[in-house]
């Protein structure tokens, strides 16, 4: 039959996921096989009605499913579907579908559905009835596609650089040197004598030491070119030029294979990769000499994050370069502190905590922080200097764009800026006292990381807590219970939603209501697994291998938190891009369809292993 | 009561009569034989075919038909497998200006079927069966012209209609009310369906059926009678 006699249905299956990945004549097919019936509110379809039917798409009208114990297990509204699950059951199924609103819904039988999964790889793959398997596919990151282009920094030179020689010999004229470099359209010229590179010319060698002074065009090129040259060995690495570059401050390196001049790399060609870009950044806050050469950097915090979100790099990738950017700004700003205070009179950590400490810093975090000293600070000029040191750094970062804590969880809070044993003590109490109150006050530090001076202070204090905590399961449950005050989003439909913002607009916060969730799942298993790592993956890994969660356990947290993620960075980028405020919050309808359907499948992952850890970790039980 | 449970077999009678006269063309006789549906058959065990046509305007005796389509309705269910849609080579006859109503083209007209031809294969399909339309007397009169029947003859299939359906459901509401199959949809938050072709509207209109039936009797049983009764 001609499809364009039904280009309304025709038009909604080629905009719902994952048909709209079908072939003209795919669509076709489905199109021609749909099954159309009506509902009203309060009607049901369960058991038999949904095992074996095949996939229900709503085309207008709203559903919720509920699980046999009548909990909810999702709610639907035009253009999403459902029922998949059910497709090879007899009989009776897993959930029933409630009709909130009149509801013309479409099913496509089992035996279509199952042809077109046979046959379209995309629709295959979005039909794995595994939550994770569907997140997992649902995006190839940039620096999973290829193995090659993992770790750019180390990729040999020779095969990124260019290999456009402009090469003259001293006697050319200024003027023929620019037309070669224009031919070649490269910015570096080679003035060799037979095989030996005498010197080099730069566009802005003609530029600022000729046309500016007024030179004869027709002059030699050898009164103003560089000689003494520095160069580069094709077999060296990106990350070698990029030191050599950054030491000797020159943006252009003749390349040189076999002994013989073979091509050239500009700071330019390099710096497009978004990951070198952030080492290059890194290396020049290290040598950054004032705070305000420090502020000035800061501003590149953006681009970088741009082009990492923008070029799909992994959603974890991001989290650690950002971090590793944050890491470099504090230990730069400690470092300047350190030489206008001189040298500290005790042994010391800078300790991140909160995000920070776990390398999950974004765009939004503020800074979380403390000092641990080996021994206490009695003397009033001890005191006085980390009170100065913590109040200059904390100051400091704050003009780098990492805003001072609202909560005061910062080492400028002479409470957060103490003594090794004081800490413990910290601990001790908050495990042992366990309220809820006392655990929210204090849990930004149930994740620390040190950034600067002694680390051994810091993997005492993490042990102190790893050990203390598992002689106290009452303290896992209350994080447990603390966790499960927040419950993912499952009735979500039209409005995602059960938060309003300050225009009265519904959205969802994926921070507060997805993200912060497995992060705190991760740290109860994470501690429950005696690691003393912050990193949310690390501790999923530990929890695995402690054999506290399953391995398909593992990787559905793990897709879903890379999800989530991903979710809240692209939408920050865009946010970016059209001068938004950057915020958590997102708007259900600037989501895609794809999207919707994926943070609901995150969503259920979550509220599944709440339920497990609350049984887990329920009080009087053993881990 | 029992006359109305009997409007089938009535029904059935006077095409059997009509079968026998003189007025029923040969070639049409069988048609007219096939048994109907019993007026206390559940809905949900019978096929209804949703049909509607395109036509130049809508006086028979004046317009043509330009294309028919239709979708059924199997236990409940809209299945597209069962749907259908032919133009009709009325070319000749077609209007400008309905052209550009229909978005038919002569072209498309002239690859089209037989107007003779068309009509026996929807008889084919219909005859004996329960069809679906949107204001009836459009389609039944154009049947009708095409078979050359007289306007009081009858027709061998069993005829339900959801404008009727739907003027029943609100006469006693106040304000004008507005029939037309859109603003039925419109106001039973229905999607709307721009396009305009036969297939389309009758698939339109066996959704409209469908939230009908479920306004009027819910989940429980409907039969075939009393759907009947609203329709005419």
């Amino acid at each position: 039959m001609d499809t364009s006699l039904l280009p309304n249905i025709y038009e909604f299956i080629s905009n719902t996921y994952p048909f709209s990945q079908l072939s003209a004549l795919e669509k076709d097919a489905t199109a021609t096989k749909i099954q159309i019936s009506y509902h009203s509110v309060g009607d049901v379809l369960e058991d038999e009605q949904l095992a074996g039917a095949g996939l229900f798409m709503i085309r207008t009208g709203v559903v919720e499913q509920r699980n046999k114990d009548n909990t909810l297990r999702a709610r639907y509204s035009a253009g999403d579907t459902f029922g998949y699950t059910q497709i090879d059951k007899v009989g009776t199924s897993d959930y029933k579908v409630i009709f909130l609103e009149n509801t013309l819904l479409y099913l496509l039988p089992k035996n279509v559905l199952n042809f077109l999964i046979e046959k379209n790889q995309a629709v295959g793959q979005y039909f794995n009835a595994k939550e994770w398997v569907r997140l997992s596919s649902s995006h190839n990151y940039a620096d999973e596609l290829n193995a090659n282009e993992k770790g750019s920094a180390n990729k040999l030179i020779e095969n990124v650089c260019s290999k456009e020689l402009a090469i003259v010999d001293a006697d050319t004229s200024i003027c023929q040197t620019a037309v070669k470099l224009g031919e070649k359209n490269t910015d570096l010229a080679m003035v060799m004598n037979g095989d030996t590179l005498e010197g080099i010319v730069t566009k802005s060698d003609i530029t600022l030491k000729a046309v500016a002074k007024n030179m004869d065009i027709h002059d030699p090129i050898s009164k103003i070119m560089t000689t003494d040259v520095t160069t580069i060995d094709a077999k060296n690495t990106v990350f070698d030029a990029l030191e050599i570059m950054v030491m000797y401050n020159i943006k252009n390196l003749p390349v040189i294979k076999d002994g013989k001049i073979y091509g050239s790399v500009s700071t330019t060609s390099l710096l497009q990769n978004s990951q070198l870009q952030a080492v290059y950044l890194c290396q020049e806050i290290n040598r950054a000499k004032t705070v305000e050469k420090l502020v000035e950097l800061s501003h590149q915090k953006q681009e970088i994050f741009k082009t990492l979100v923008q070029t799909n790099v992994k959603p974890h990738t991001i989290q650690k370069v950002m971090s590793h950017i944050a890491d470099s700004f504090t230990i730069a700003c400690i470092q300047l502190a350190e030489k206008q205070l001189g040298m500290p009179p005790i042994d010391y950590a800078f300790v991140a905590a909160g995000s920070l400490a776990r390398s999950e810093v974004q765009f939004l975090s503020d800074q979380d922080n403390c000092i641990i000293t080996r021994q206490p600070i009695e003397k009033p000029s001890d005191k006085e200097y980390f009170e100065k040191l913590a109040t200059i750094v904390t100051q400091d970062l704050d003009k780098c764009g990492y805003t001072l804590c609202e909560g005061n969880f910062m080492a400028s809070n002479p409470r957060w800026c103490t003594s090794l044993s004081q800490w413990k003590e910290y601990y001790s109490s908050w495990i042992a006292n366990t309220t809820e109150d006392a655990i929210l006050s204090s849990s930004v530090f149930l994740d620390m990381r040190c950034l600067f001076g002694d680390k051994l202070l810091v993997k005492e204090l993490r042990e102190h807590l790893i050990k203390t905590a598992n002689e106290n399961r009452r303290f896992l449950a209350t994080l447990v219970s603390i966790s499960l005050a927040v419950a993912p989003p499952l009735g979500t439909f039209r409005q995602f939603v059960l938060t309003k913002d300050g225009d009265n607009k519904p959205y969802l916060n994926i921070k507060k209501q997805a993200i912060n969730l497995i992060i705190e799942l991760a740290r109860v298993y994470g501690i429950a697994a005696k690691t003393i790592a912050t990193d949310t993956y690390d501790r999923l890994t530990a929890a695995m291998q402690a054999d506290l969660i399953k391995e398909d356990d593992f990787k559905e947290l793990k897709e879903a938190y890379t999800f989530l993620n991903h979710v809240r960075f692209k939408h920050q980028l865009h946010a970016i891009n059209h001068n938004l405020p950057l915020t958590n919050n997102l708007n259900p309808d600037d989501l895609t369809q794809f999207e919707r359907n994926h943070l609901r499948d995150a969503f259920r992952i979550i509220a599944k292993h709440q339920k497990a850890a609350q049984f887990r970790f329920a009080p009087g039980r053993g881990i | 009561m029992l006359k109305l449970l009997d409007v089938t077999k009535r029904l059935e009678h006077k095409c059997h009569k009509f079968a026998d006269s003189k007025k029923c063309p040969n070639e049409l006789k069988s048609y007219y034989f096939k048994e109907l549906p019993s007026a206390s058959s559940l809905l949900k065990d019978l096929e209804i075919i949703s049909l509607d046509f395109e036509t130049t305007g809508i006086n028979p005796k004046e317009d043509y038909i330009l294309s028919m389509g239709g979708i059924s309705i199997v236990k409940g269910v809209i299945d597209f497998q069962t749907s259908f849609h032919y133009y009709v080579n009325n070319s000749k006859y077609i209007k400008k200006d309905s052209a550009v109503i229909n978005q038919i083209t002569p072209e498309q007209l002239q690859q089209g079927k037989d107007p003779k031809v068309a009509i026996k294969d929807l008889l084919d399909k219909i005859s004996g069966k329960v069809v679906l339309v949107h204001c009836q007397f459009i389609e039944t009169n154009f049947i009708k012209q095409a078979l050359n029947l007289k306007p009081r003859a009858p027709l061998p299939f069993i005829v339900l209609d959801t404008m009727n359906i739907e003027r029943k459901l609100t006469e006693h509401s106040s304000g004008k009310q507005d029939l037309r199959l859109s603003a039925i949809r419109q106001k039973r938050g229905l999607p709307e369906y721009d396009a305009h072709n036969a297939l389309v509207d009758s698939l339109a209109t066996a959704e409209v059926f469908l939230s009908q039936l479920k306004d009027v009797y819910g989940n429980k049983p409907k039969y075939l009678s009393q759907v009947y009764k609203r329709s005419h």
